[in-house]
């Protein structure tokens, strides 16, 4: 059965607002909520795992070429601007 | 005295492949969901069978929750979406049993539990994880094709593309970790947190965590089958 949701709002302009729920909408709300639960609930590791990832890289480079610590150094600041990246990228999809 | 252990403990060994506990609390849900499944395609024109309408109404949940997402797409995800949804849902649930990591068996002088959360092992979530990082990448090449899904990555229009370029770089391989430490952090920490609860009040008190943990499962289930479908649907988007 399809569910019906009226939403009424008096402004300036008079209007009348109604959203008729059928099957697809509804199905796409409880689907955005999923969502944002999945992105927002993993916000932490989305913004932490690049910088891990850029020292890991950065000390395999200082082991293989020798030349610690520009690798690390190299590794953290790349790291930091991807999860800067990162962040910029999840506001701009909201 | 508490024994708390982050790597799986080897029960034994077949030709020279180490059975891990958590390898076999794998290998039992699959056995489980294949009976689950024959008995299915047995049985799927009984309308009288509650275990038939009880997965149909389960996978019309779940598609009616990956369709907004993949939209045109969701036939071709769909299996292995719900698949993966389903494995770590009842992996999760799995150590929540009683006698999962209850059943104690004696391997020369050390004790080791025989059954143990799939999920709650590095191993299975990294290899998950992997899958779901091939799959996301395949995805994105039979869409775009090759060329046209590694300009996202390899970009030589400018410098400020070539520079976003091994940023995204970074990002997509971030997922892997990503991916692989969220799922085993929540779940080995409910199991820890379950293990220490029970061992310094153990009447009434795990209860309440019991049920949290069966939520945790729930939301961590949930959470890497909808960023899988929306890591796919990314990479199945073109880029501009």
């Amino acid at each position: 059965m399809s569910k019906q949701k009226k939403f009424y709002s008096v402004g300036k302009n008079f209007k009348i607002h109604e959203d008729v729920k059928d099957g697809t909408n509804g199905q796409k709300d409880d689907s955005d909520a999923m969502i944002a639960l999945a992105k927002y609930s993993s916000l932490g590791y989305y913004l932490v795992t690049p910088l891990l990832l850029g020292v890991f890289f950065g000390v395999l480079v200082d082991k293989a070429l020798h030349i610690a610590p520009s690798g690390v150094i190299c590794g953290v600041l790349l790291g930091t601007i991807a999860t800067f990246y990162n962040l910029y990228r999840l506001t701009k999809e909201t | 005295m508490l024994h708390v252990s982050i790597a799986p403990d080897i029960i034994f060994h077949i030709a020279g492949f180490p059975i891990s506990n958590t390898f076999l609390t794998s290998v039992i849900f699959l056995i489980l969901s294949v009976i689950v499944m024959v008995y299915f395609q047995l049985k799927k024109n009984d309308r009288s069978s509650s275990l038939v309408f009880f997965i149909h109404y389960c996978m019309n949940g779940l598609h009616n929750l990956f369709s907004p997402i993949l939209k045109e797409k969701t036939v071709m995800f769909f299996p292995f979406l719900s698949a993966l949804f389903i494995f770590v849902l009842f992996s999760n649930w799995l150590g929540l049993l009683p006698g999962v990591g209850s059943i104690i068996i004696e391997q020369g002088e050390r004790s080791v539990p025989l059954l143990k959360a799939a999920t709650a092992d590095l191993n299975t979530t990294l290899s998950l994880a992997i899958i779901v990082f091939l799959v996301i990448q395949g995805a994105g090449m039979y869409s775009l094709g090759v060329s046209g899904y590694l300009s996202k990555f390899i970009s030589f229009k400018g410098p400020i593309a070539f520079f976003t370029g091994i940023l995204e770089t970074i990002s997509e391989f971030s997922k892997i970790i990503s991916f692989a430490f969220r799922l085993f952090g929540n779940i080995f920490a409910g199991e820890v947190l379950l293990v220490v609860i029970a061992f310094l009040v153990p009447i009434l008190a795990p209860f309440p965590f019991l049920l949290l943990e069966v939520f945790v499962g729930f939301i961590q289930a949930l959470v890497f089958a909808m960023l899988t479908a929306v890591f796919i649907n990314l990479a199945v988007t073109p880029h501009h």
